[in-house]
C-alpha cells in the first residue's frame, strides 16, 4: 500500500520498489509542479548500522507523457553513488553529522540528476554528485536533522529544486484491516467475519520512513512545446506522469563478495495510480505488470473494467451494497474506473474539469496544471470531495488515495457515465477512520508533512522509536 | 598487451554466461580450447575489458544474448549456443 511489496517479486527488492508517486501544483507557486516519487518501504527508523539508501545499481526515473501517447516524452532519471570515508570503520557515522560534509559520516550518497528529452533524443546533466543528506539516526549522530536535510535541497538551475534522502512516510493507510479481508475497522460490526464493534483506524504505516525522490519543475518544463497551463480545457494543460524502477539484466555474484551487473536496464517496478497493481492486478500477473510500459496497459484494461474487489465487497458486507451488486451482476463494465485511472476524465462530465489525455489506455497519474491549487480547506478526498486540485487530478501528498479509492470502488463514481445509478448509502461513507473529516490534512502521519518543499515530513528519528515518534521534529519556519 | 580477438577469446569471455545457464565457472575456458569451432560469424574489432555476460534462453533458437557495461548484443549462432548448452549440461552431471 499504496505500492508497498505490492507484487511478489519486488517484494524482496525493496529498493527498487517504487511505492508512491505524487503530482501536484504546489500551492506557492501556480507555475511550478511537484513530482515526487518514493522508493524503500516499511523504513523501521532504528535500521542499522546500515541505514537505508538507494541502490547504485538501480536506475530511478520520473517519466511525463504531455501528449496523450502513453509514451514518455521527458524523463528524469536519477542514479547514485555511494562512498566511503572512514572504510576501516563499522559505524555508519564516527561522530556527530552536523554537515552535509561532515568528516564524521562514513557512508554517503551521491546523486546524479539527468533530464531525457525523447523526441529530441536529448539528455541533459542537470546535476552530479549531489550530496544526499544521511538518514535521521537520532540525537547524537544527526543533532540538527531539518538543517542536515535542507542542505540535501539542491538547486538544479535557477528555478529547479531536487532533493534525494529519507523522509517519514507519508501515506495512511489501516493495512491492517485492509488486508483483513477488507475488515475496515469504523464498519467492522458490519463485516460478514467480524463481531468487533466499531473502532477508529490504525495507521499501520506510522513511524516508519521511506526514501524519497522530489523534483519542483517550471510547469512548462514538461508541456508539449513550452506551453504554459492557463486554460483547464486545453487539452496541453494535462500531463501523465509516472515513476520507475529498472535493474541490468544480468547481476553476477563474484567470489569475494562483489556483485557485477551487466546489460541494459529492465524495468522491475512502476508506480502511478495508488493502488492500482496493489488491488486491481491478479497476484500471478502484478510482477509481469511491473515489467510492462503504460502504454500497453490496454492488456490489463479488464481488471479495470470488473474489479474483483468490487465484486468482494458486497459479500464481505452483506446487505450493506445492495446497488453495487446489481451493479455488478449486470456485467457491464465499470467506465467510470476505466476513465479516472486509464484516460483520463473527458471534458463535460465534471463541469470545469477534464484530464483526459486521449484515448489511449495507460496508467498515469494525470494532473491537469491549469487548475490551480485549492489554498482554504483542501478537500483530503479530492476530487470526490469537490476538491478538483486532488486525486485523481494528480495527487498530493494529504489526498486520502485509499479511502477515494475504496468509495470510487464500491460505486461513488459510476454516476458519472450513468447518472441513472444510485450509489448505496455505505459506499459515500467508507472511510479507513485515519481523518476526521474531509479537510482533516493531520491525520496520523500527515502532521509531519512540511509546508514546502520537499513536502514529505522529516524523517522519524532511529533514537525515538517507535513509541515516542509521535510527533517527528517539527518543521522549518 | 591486447588479446587479439578470437573464437577462443570470446568462448572464455562467454563464460559468465555458461554459468548463468548452470555451468561452473571453472571449466569452460579449460573446454573452450578443446571444443570444435563453430561456424557462426566471427566478431572483429577491439576486446571489451570489463565482464561480460552472455545469456542463451534456449539454445536451439541459437540466440546468444552478450551483455556488457550498459548493453547488449544479440547474435544468432545455432551451434555456439549448442557447445555452451552442451558445457551446461555436462557441468550438471
Amino acid at each position: 500500500m499504496s505500492s508497498h511489496k505490492e507484487a511478489p517479486g519486488i517484494s524482496f527488492d525493496p529498493a527498487a520498489d517504487n511505492t508512491d508517486v505524487y503530482a501536484f501544483v504546489p500551492a506557492n507557486d501556480d507555475d511550478d509542479v511537484t513530482l515526487i516519487a518514493n522508493y524503500l518501504p516499511f523504513e523501521t527508523p532504528a535500521g542499522g548500522p546500515n541505514f537505508y539508501e538507494f541502490g547504485d545499481d538501480v536506475l530511478y526515473e520520473i517519466h511525463v507523457d504531455n501528449d496523450g501517447d502513453g509514451k514518455p516524452n521527458i524523463s528524469y532519471q536519477f542514479r547514485f553513488d555511494t562512498e566511503y570515508t572512514i572504510p576501516d570503520s563499522f559505524l555508519y557515522n564516527v561522530g556527530p553529522i552536523d554537515s552535509i560534509d561532515s568528516k564524521n559520516w562514513n557512508r554517503r550518497q551521491f546523486a546524479t540528476v539527468t533530464r531525457v528529452d525523447h523526441g529530441a533524443k536529448r539528455r541533459t546533466h542537470l546535476g552530479r554528485h549531489l550530496p544526499l543528506p544521511p538518514c535521521n539516526v537520532g540525537p547524537f549522530s544527526t543533532p540538527d536533522y531539518v538543517r542536515l536535510a535542507d542542505q540535501g535541497i539542491h538547486r538544479l538551475t535557477s528555478d529547479r529544486l531536487f532533493f534525494a534522502g529519507q523522509r517519514a512516510e507519508g501515506f495512511y493507510v489501516d493495512i491492517g484491516a485492509i488486508f483483513d479481508l477488507g475488515d475496515l475497522r469504523p464498519f467492522q460490526d458490519l463485516h460478514i467475519g467480524s463481531n468487533l464493534p466499531k473502532a477508529p483506524g490504525i495507521n499501520g504505516l506510522k513511524a516508519l520512513n521511506v526514501q524519497s525522490i522530489a523534483l519542483q519543475l517550471p510547469q512548462t518544463d514538461l508541456t508539449r512545446d513550452g506551453y504554459r497551463p492557463k486554460d483547464p480545457t486545453d487539452p496541453r494543460s494535462t500531463i501523465g506522469v509516472w515513476a520507475s524502477a529498472s535493474r541490468q539484466r544480468s547481476r553476477m555474484y563474484d567470489r569475494d563478495g562483489d556483485v557485477v551487473n551487466t546489460g541494459p536496464f529492465v524495468q522491475v517496478s512502476r508506480l502511478a495510480n495508488p493502488l492500482f497493481n496493489e488491488v486491481l492486478i491478479p497476484i500471478a500477473r502484478k510482477d509481469y505488470w511491473n515489467s510492462q510500459r503504460p502504454v500497453r496497459d490496454k492488456q490489463f484494461a479488464r481488471y479495470v473494467a470488473h474489479p474483483e474487489l468490487s465484486r468482494l465487497l458486497p459479500i464481505l458486507y452483506p446487505g450493506v451494497f445492495p446497488h453495487l451488486a446489481k451493479l455488478n451482476a449486470s456485467g457491464k463494465p465499470r467506465t467510470d474506473l476505466l476513465a479516472i485511472l486509464l484516460t483520463g476524465i473527458p471534458p463535460g462530465i465534471i463541469p470545469g474539469f477534464q484530464n483526459y489525455t486521449g484515448p489511449v489506455q495507460a496508467d498515469q497519474q494525470r494532473l491537469n496544471m491549469a487548475i490551480p491549487p485549492t489554498r482554504n480547506k483542501p478537500s483530503n478526498l479530492g476530487l470526490i470531495g469537490g476538491d478538483p486540485a486532488g486525486f485523481p487530478n494528480g495527487r498530493r501528498v494529504f489526498d486520502d488515495v485509499t479511502t477515494i479509492e475504496l468509495r470510487a470502488l464500491a460505486g461513488v463514481t459510476y454516476p458519472l457515465v450513468d447518472p441513472s445509478y444510485q450509489p448505496d448509502p455505505a459506499a459515500g461513507v467508507i472511510t479507513e477512520g485515519l481523518t476526521s473529516s474531509n479537510t482533516d490534512v493531520t491525520a496520523e502521519n500527515t502532521v509531519h508533512y512540511l509546508p514546502r518543499f520537499p513536502y514529505l515530513g522529516t524523517p522519524h528519528s532511529g533514537f525515538y522509536n517507535p513509541e515516542d515518534n509521535e510527533p517527528a521534529p517539527a518543521p522549518p519556519r | 598487451m591486447t588479446e587479439q580477438p578470437s573464437r577462443r577469446n570470446f568462448l572464455k569471455t562467454a563464460s559468465l554466461g555458461v554459468a548463468a545457464v548452470g555451468v561452473s565457472a571453472g571449466a569452460p575456458a579449460a573446454f573452450a580450447s578443446s571444443e570444435r569451432p563453430s561456424n557462426g560469424q566471427e566478431p572483429t574489432g577491439p576486446t571489451h575489458d570489463g565482464a561480460v555476460t552472455a545469456y542463451i534462453r534456449d539454445h536451439r533458437t541459437g540466440e546468444i544474448s552478450v551483455l556488457a557495461g550498459e548493453h547488449e548484443v544479440t547474435l544468432h549462432d545455432r551451434l555456439l549456443a549448442q557447445r555452451l548448452a552442451r558445457i551446461a549440461a555436462r557441468a550438471q552431471s
